[in-house]
């Protein structure tokens, strides 16, 4: 079943609901009054598409309907985690009475399996959410199954590793329009190319996370990525791309500022740490706008946040040595108070961008 | 079902989502999936699972095609038996070595590893360790990828004071950035393993044993062989999971004699793999290092 149309059938029957509730309170109010004729039409005519929308895209159409679902999806998750589990704990139980040959075929056949079992689903139009959970357990299952087969065979961790899991995460979020698997694809890809950016430079690959300099460029790049072109977006994917270009950025920002290799080298190191702290808050302001401009506020609040873990450890590394700790806090809970001011406007103008 | 073919409804005044039409006669079949898009997508994405997994394979082909980073026989000193974890029958050996150390006890580093060498494995020593910079500089070194010897048996352990005869018999003797240069410098593939390792300098400023400040300061390394565990295939599991226990003692505490001896092959990419495990005699005697 088609993801996108299930979301909008939901988003529809949802706007009927809040409709309907709303009609009976102008009523009330005798803000509104329908005559008899006009109610009754309105009723079949809605009584009509909630059932066209739950029978051809599976909509929720009513809080009862909603909460079943929920639980459903909960019972799947907590039994497709439990069988996941079963399995690993069985093939562990067992591995070691199992022959070379059989092992690396059950490493291959498990997410193949998956995968397989996900396109099924999908081709018989069950519910998206089944077939998003098999399309992530598939791709867990091949993190999980590569590995191991590295592990069975003694081989030398390889970066490679990240860039194979990046490949099947966004082949698969695009396949199945799922934006956790193109969240995880797109910090692999990031993690790989800060990676090569180690090894060019004659370190050992997994110590990248200490150079965090070489995940900005990718960071970067996924971020202007949704700018570049115009497109349509019928799944979100613009918002993951630069949620997760963002976060990665600014995060590799905030690890430069303690080790501050990236450059500048000739600086003093506190000189060095404030120089990448002012740049990530301003890459964190700089964010909040752009997502303010957008109308995303998912954005507005990763800027938000980000901003106040880099101001937090400005005024850490400046005051912490010499100011009492009271007045430390004390100074702290103030400027929280002002940003919640400054923030609570920025919500403010975020609410009236969003009216129509 | 595509919205967009319906203008008709109300839903497609600008900036409304579009939704699946309202009236009865409008309302057709879902929305049929874009077979011609999202089939290949999935197809890749089992592409690519196939040949990750065939890389791995054929990788591990070519390692063991040729042992050019030496066989040698190890004994339960060298190769440690872990405790048991839960039913779990998959089994790992930790690989044990230490470091040749004139004063292990005191000063647990390796001596081979002075500046020069630090040098010669990529790491930038030009600031002398005594300078107020030094910490910064060395502390923001990342890991180096190196080829490290392995020495088993050989000059450096009988050089030890000390060996109640429990310890590992694997020493470090050298690393560096090219396996072919060190087979040359240490040809024999008996008693010299050479495989893949990685080093990490450091800045000591205080003394290991008593944390005094240390005048000068020197540089030290940290050196880590990959990987430090071994996989046991099945053939040679039973045997060693006889053995094993849910709170194993090590080798060195229990003061027992190794009870097993492993042959591990370091193949063309210095990975290793294990050729047989036999259990050692009950005497107490164990093999004699070559």
């Amino acid at each position: 079943m088609d993801p996108e149309g299930q979301r909008k059938a939901q988003q529809r029957a949802d706007r009927i609901v809040a409709f309907r509730a709303e009609l009976d309170e102008l009523e009330r109010e005798q803000g509104l009054t329908l005559t008899a004729d006009q109610r009754s039409h309105l009723q079949t005519h809605h009584e009509r598409v909630l059932a066209t929308l739950s029978r051809q895209f599976g909509a929720e159409i009513d809080e009862s309907a909603r909460r079943v679902s929920w639980g459903m999806r909960v019972a799947t998750l907590l039994g497709g985690v439990a069988f996941f589990a079963a399995l690993v704990l069985f093939l562990h139980r067992i591995w070691g009475v199992m022959p070379t040959w059989s092992q690396t075929t059950v490493l291959v056949a498990v997410p193949l399996l998956l995968l397989a079992v996900a396109e099924y689903t999908f081709h018989r139009q069950t519910a998206s959410y089944y077939t998003a959970l098999l399309a992530l357990a598939a791709g867990v299952a091949f993190v999980m199954g590569l590995t191991f087969l590295a592990g069975t065979f003694n081989a030398a961790p390889s970066a490679h590793a990240l860039l194979g899991w990046a490949a099947v995460g966004l082949l698969l979020a695009y396949a199945y329009g799922r934006r956790l698997l193109l969240a995880a694809g797109l910090v692999l890809i990031c993690a790989y190319t800060a990676s090569l950016w180690v090894t060019a430079g004659g370190g050992y690959w997994a110590s990248f996370p200490a150079q965090a300099g070489g995940l900005i460029p990718a960071a970067v790049v996924g971020y202007a990525l949704p700018g570049l072109r115009p497109h349509r977006d019928p799944h979100g994917f613009d918002f993951v791309y630069r949620f997760c270009g963002a976060t990665v950025a600014l995060l590799a920002l905030l690890i430069l500022s303690k080790r501050g290799d990236l450059c500048c080298s000739a600086l003093p190191a506190s000189l060095r740490e404030t120089v990448y702290q002012g740049v990530g808050m301003l890459g964190s302001v700089a964010v909040m706008f752009h997502g303010l401009r957008l109308g995303r506020g998912g954005l507005v609040n990763l800027g938000a946040g980000a901003f106040v873990v880099f101001l937090f450890v400005r005024l850490h590394a400046w005051w912490w040595d010499w100011m009492p700790k009271y007045l430390f806090f004390l100074l702290l809970g103030l400027i929280a108070v002002a940003l919640l001011l400054v923030f609570r406007r920025t919500r403010t103008r975020l609410a009236e961008r969003a009216r129509p | 079902m595509n919205p967009s073919s319906h203008p008709g409804t109300p839903l497609h005044a600008e900036r409304r989502p579009t939704c699946p039409p309202a009236a009865a006669s409008a309302v057709g079949t879902p929305r049929p999936t874009n077979f011609l898009r999202r089939r290949p997508l999935v197809l890749a994405a089992a592409a690519v699972m196939l040949v990750s997994n065939l890389w791995v394979l054929i990788s591990a082909q070519r390692n063991r095609a040729e042992a050019v980073g030496g066989t040698v026989e190890l004994t339960e000193r060298e190769l440690e038996l872990p405790p048991r974890f839960g039913d779990s029958t998959v089994l790992l050996l930790n690989l044990r070595w230490d470091v040749p150390s004139a004063n292990p006890e005191e000063d647990p580093t390796f001596d081979w590893l002075t500046e020069a060498k630090f040098t010669e494995l990529g790491f930038d020593c030009q600031i002398a360790p005594t300078l107020p910079e030094a910490r910064d500089h060395y502390a923001s070194q990342l890991p180096v990828p190196v080829y490290v010897v392995l020495e088993y048996a050989g000059a450096a352990w009988k050089a030890r004071r000390d060996d109640s005869g429990h310890k590992t018999r694997l020493l470090a003797v050298d690393a560096g950035r090219d396996p072919h240069s060190l087979r040359q410098k240490y040809p024999d593939a008996t008693r010299y393993v050479i495989c893949r390792g990685v080093v990490r300098i450091s800045l000591q400023e205080r003394n290991y044993r008593d944390g005094t400040p240390l005048v000068p300061p020197r540089l030290r390394g940290r050196l880590e062989v990959i990987p430090s565990q071994i996989f046991v295939p099945s053939p040679y599991c039973r045997l060693l999971q006889g053995w094993q226990v849910r709170d194993g003692e090590a080798l060195e505490e229990s003061g027992r004699e190794p009870r097993y001896a492993a042959k591990v092959s370091w193949g063309a990419r210095y990975e290793p793999w294990i050729q047989g495990v036999r259990e050692l005699p009950a005497t107490g005697t164990s093999p004699k290092a070559p």
